[in-house]
């Protein structure tokens, strides 16, 4: 039975409540991930013994977080894509920034390689110009080495920022697991739903999405389930968490660190399965950034030094003698799997050369040519020159997978990256090479077990090694093939090889004009589609535009976050108004139930006077 | 829609962080007047920006190939000017001596002059440049000389590709016949070349410049008249008239008639190879031109994708920072509107 007491007294509680939930509000108007919260008043029923219907005062139903789980989820989305685009975008800007500044970038060098060449063909036999055209390949050698250097450090950087992410991941995954217990709790114990313990666990989700792409299950005890963004492994399931590991991938010598995570009981190396995030941004800012660069300046780096060579190859130094590495070839070999049989072969038998193919079979020899290797006519050197030629072309910028053939007895070749597709395959057997996007692989016809996996990488092999092997300027091949006609045909195809003059510059001449030539990136038709510098110009667009859409994206997606926060600020932000004015309103409220308890005691006193007379 | 206290500090924030990161990049622009300072400002106009350097950096060198020809070539037309002027005076000694006023007295006093002139035609004709290289020795730039005493005839020369030099050895005692000498001009490069190759052959290509001569050729006599008194074919040099030349008057003979006619045909020659000579320089010139306004036209397209617009760069520049101006004053002005300010 309801008086006016109690109503006043119930109206004072409420307000009491409310100013309190403002104050609330007030208190946390900028703390991160907060949502605005509101007392529900509601009038209580009228007493069931009463005659007619007179109302009982009002309560406080539930004090209500003002939110929207799809804004949250949404939020932890384009949180994703901003960081994943922030940390692409900074890793990416450190390495344009070195390798391919225009100004000082390895084509700077490389011209000045080009044009050393000219002097040394205006002038073959000037000791100044030959040395300068050593001292310029030197300069090729020490920039390419804080080239190295530099892709290295990044490759260690990016490595320490996986591990220590995983770290993040799983210390923000603890944290969640251990608020899910708490709301549980607390949704098992009373009617009132533990708000603010309901935001800092949506704050920590946010957290979290910042590190990795996840999506959000809410379940039926209030706990929340976490899985990565595309939804297939488990991070935290019924708040168990599945830890996520960083360490060395499965080409241990590689020097990778690889995620894994353990599913059914076995360990997987899921680095290409996480998306969004910091994590995905270094995931990605490594696999299409880092190796493509390293890769494509790799392989300009492979068809300099091969075709220099090759052409080297075709001369005589001062002495008479006939050209000899002026670079060191490439001499890559291959990395074992750490899951290979245990009795394989550790890879090091398997090597990867420039080797082209000699035009018939029984060939005299392979270059360096000594006299007794020598080809027999001029003609045949110059075909097994151009077979060097069309070789480059056929370089791929890619790393190569080589699988142990059980059935056939044959190394099965793919891209690294594209494992559907038998590029081609090649013997076990020292004396059966065979020849792969121009470049030559060969078994030592050692130990192997069907399914052993091997991995190399011609080209970042050939950034690591790049030297200059000619020191004495005597020995730079100026001269060509001697001209002298010995049958007067009016060929010199059918000569012996032999040099031309001290003095002749042909051979330093073509040289210095293979700057010009297009050798690398064969077409379809097997026509080769850009020039040694062509392929740096291409190396650092490809760069240049890998930064250009990480950047768009960076924009695009901070535009939506914008956007996401926008609504969520706008639906559960606490504005300082609104609650100004819920102060006035809920003040003058408490007020006047004050008043009703002031009145029904004067209305009592009042009674009690006219008792006593 | 409902606006928080938050919307309002987040906004004039991200207003502020725009216009200052748009402030930063105008900077940089202006500051090293360039539009594209990395690959990613314009992936590709950066390809062609590195194309177009790339060939503006060549047409330098092949100028300063030019260059360099062209100071070879000078040195071989001096060489042949020295030697034309002294044929002439040569000639002058021949058609006095073939007058009967001078008697056999005068013409041996006379062959110690022509001996002179020998020794100078000989020097020219075993030219050494800055470098030591020999001029007229064809790609033997290294040989001693590139004429050398014939030697079954004593007194006369041949040319060291000339089988004549066969026997001949150096002062270090290495045989000097050298029949790569009679191959293999020098040709520099000055323009670009249509299969980036040049052929192990005496011809050359029209993007190159012959800078050495075989100097069999040069002081080759054409139709030689004269016959020489040794054994065997000598070789029909203007030298080797000369010498025979100068024993007639040595042995107090008039010379033969054939001698001026053949001195004659040799300053004819050599006047065409001197000309010849003029005619690359010409050329080096030409190609320099050419590569010159080629450079120009290139440096143009280079500038309008890489090179900044200073006009263009200022009126951002003075925009973005008014925006951030504008953007920072709202912000705290913004910042001033509150309802507790009146809640007194």
């Amino acid at each position: 039975m309801a008086d006016m007491l109690s109503i006043g007294s119930s109206a004072a509680n409420t307000y009491k409540t409310a100013l309190d939930v403002t104050s609330h509000n007030i208190a946390n108007v900028s703390t991160d991930g907060y949502s605005r919260q509101r007392a529900e008043i509601m009038s209580s029923a009228p007493g069931l013994s009463s005659v007619k219907f007179s109302g009982a005062g009002s309560y406080v139903d539930t004090v209500m977080r003002i939110q929207a789980d799809y804004i949250q989820r949404q939020l932890n989305t384009s949180n994703a894509s901003v960081e994943r685009y922030d940390q692409q975008l900074q890793l990416s800007q450190q390495v344009e920034g070195i390798v391919s500044s225009s100004e000082d970038g390895v084509q700077t060098f490389i011209q000045s390689f080009f044009d050393s060449l000219q002097e040394v063909a205006d002038n073959p036999t000037s000791g100044t110009s030959r040395q300068m055209m050593l001292n310029e390949a030197g300069n090729i050698e020490s920039h390419l080495n804080n080239l190295t250097t530099v892709f290295s450090d990044t490759q260690e950087q990016v490595n320490g920022q996986i591990k220590s992410m995983a770290d993040e991941i799983n210390d923000r995954l603890q944290t969640i697991q251990s608020i899910n217990d708490q709301v549980e709790r607390a949704f098992d114990n009373g009617s009132q739903p533990p708000n603010d313990l309901l935001d800092q666990r949506d704050q920590a989700i946010l957290e979290l999405s910042g590190y990795i792409g996840i999506k959000t299950f809410y379940q039926e005890s209030g706990r929340i389930d976490i899985h990565t963004a595309n939804g297939q492994l488990p991070l935290l399931s019924d708040n168990t968490i599945t830890e996520l590991k960083a360490e060395l991938g499965p080409y241990s010598n590689e020097n990778r660190i690889e995620l894994y995570m353990t599913l059914g009981g076995e360990q997987k190396v899921i680095s290409d399965k996480i998306s969004g995030g910091q994590l995905g941004g270094v995931l990605d800012f490594r696999s299409n950034m880092l190796d493509v660069a390293q890769n494509e300046l790799g392989l300009t780096m492979n068809g300099f030094v091969a075709s220099m060579n090759w052409q080297h190859y075709q001369g005589y130094d001062l002495n008479g003698d006939a050209g000899t590495s002026l670079f060191q070839p490439l001499a890559s070999t291959a990395i074992k799997n750490i899951n290979n049989d245990i009795a394989s072969d550790d890879g090091t038998g398997i090597a990867i050369t420039f080797n082209p193919p000699q035009p018939a079979a029984g060939f005299n020899g392979e270059p360096p040519y000594t006299p007794a290797t020598q080809p027999a006519t001029y003609g045949d050197k110059e075909e097994y020159f151009n077979n060097a030629i069309n070789a480059i072309g056929e370089m791929e910028p890619r790393e190569y997978l080589m699988i142990y053939n059980g059935t056939t007895g044959n190394f099965d070749v793919y891209d690294r990256q594209n494992e559907g597709v038998v590029l081609g395959s090649f013997a076990n057997d020292p004396l059966n090479p065979s020849i792969i996007d121009g470049l030559e692989f060969k078994a030592d016809g050692g130990t192997y077990a069907a399914g052993d996996r091997f991995i190399v990488k011609p080209h970042q092999d050939m950034l690591e090694q790049f030297e200059t092997l000619i020191t004495d300027s005597d020995l730079i091949a100026s001269r060509g093939q001697s001209q002298i006609d010995s049958n007067n045909d009016g060929s010199l195809n059918d000569e012996v090889p032999a040099p031309a003059a001290y003095g002749d510059n042909v051979n330093i001449a073509n040289m210095a004009n293979l700057q010009s030539k297009k050798i690398l990136l064969a077409d379809n038709n097997g026509a080769a589609t850009e020039t040694i510098l062509g392929g740096f110009a291409k190396m650092t667009s490809n760069a240049g535009m890998y930064v250009r859409s990480s950047e768009i994206q960076l924009t695009a997606q901070t535009n939506v976050h914008q956007q996401m926060l926008n609504q969520r600020d706008s639906l559960s932000g606490v504005s300082l108004d609104e609650e100004a004015a819920n102060l006035m309103k809920f003040q003058q409220a408490y007020e006047a139930a004050a008043q009703i308890i002031a009145t029904s005691q004067s209305i009592f006193q009042t009674l009690l006077g006219a008792v006593r007379g | 829609m409902r606006i928080s206290t938050n919307m309002f500090h987040s906004q004039g924030l991200s207003a502020i962080q725009t216009h200052q990161k748009n402030v930063l990049d105008s900077q940089l622009q202006m500051s090293s007047g360039k539009r594209v300072n990395n690959p990613s400002d314009d992936p590709v106009a950066n390809s062609q920006i590195h194309g177009l350097k790339s060939m503006i950096s060549t047409i330098e060198q092949y100028a300063k190939n030019g260059t360099f020809a062209k100071t070879q070539l000078v040195q071989e037309e001096t060489a042949i000017t020295d030697t034309v002027s002294s044929l002439q005076r040569a000639r002058e000694l021949g058609i006095q001596m073939l007058n009967d006023t001078y008697n056999a007295d005068n013409r041996k006093a006379t062959a110690e002059e022509l001996g002179q002139i020998i020794d100078q035609v000989s020097n020219m004709m075993n030219y050494t440049n800055s470098e030591g290289e020999k001029l007229f020795a064809g790609n033997s730039v290294n040989a001693e000389l590139a004429f050398v005493e014939d030697p079954n005839n004593p007194g006369y020369f041949a040319y060291i590709g000339s089988t004549n030099a066969i026997g001949q050895v150096a002062t270090d005692g290495s045989a000097v016949y050298d029949p790569l000498a009679n191959y293999g001009s020098r040709f520099v490069q000055i323009g670009f070349d249509a299969d980036n190759k040049v052929n192990p052959d005496d011809f050359g290509d029209p993007s190159r410049v012959r800078v050495s001569d075989n100097g069999d050729k040069v002081f080759q006599v054409p139709n030689v008249q004269t016959t020489f008194s040794g054994t065997g074919t000598q070789d029909a040099n203007i030298l080797n008239v000369l010498v025979e030349f100068k024993n007639a008057l040595a042995a107090g003979l008039p010379p033969p008639e054939s001698v001026i006619s053949d001195i004659d045909s040799s300053i004819t020659q050599l006047s065409q190879v001197r000309a010849e000579i003029g005619g690359r320089q010409n050329r080096i010139q030409t190609q320099y031109d050419t590569g010159e306004s080629f450079k120009m036209a290139l440096e143009e397209r280079r500038s309008g994708l890489e090179d900044a617009d200073a006009l263009k760069g200022i009126t951002d520049l003075t925009k973005n920072q008014n925006a951030l101006s504008i953007a920072q004053q709202v912000f705290s002005q913004v910042q001033g509107m509150t309802l507790f300010n009146y809640l007194r």
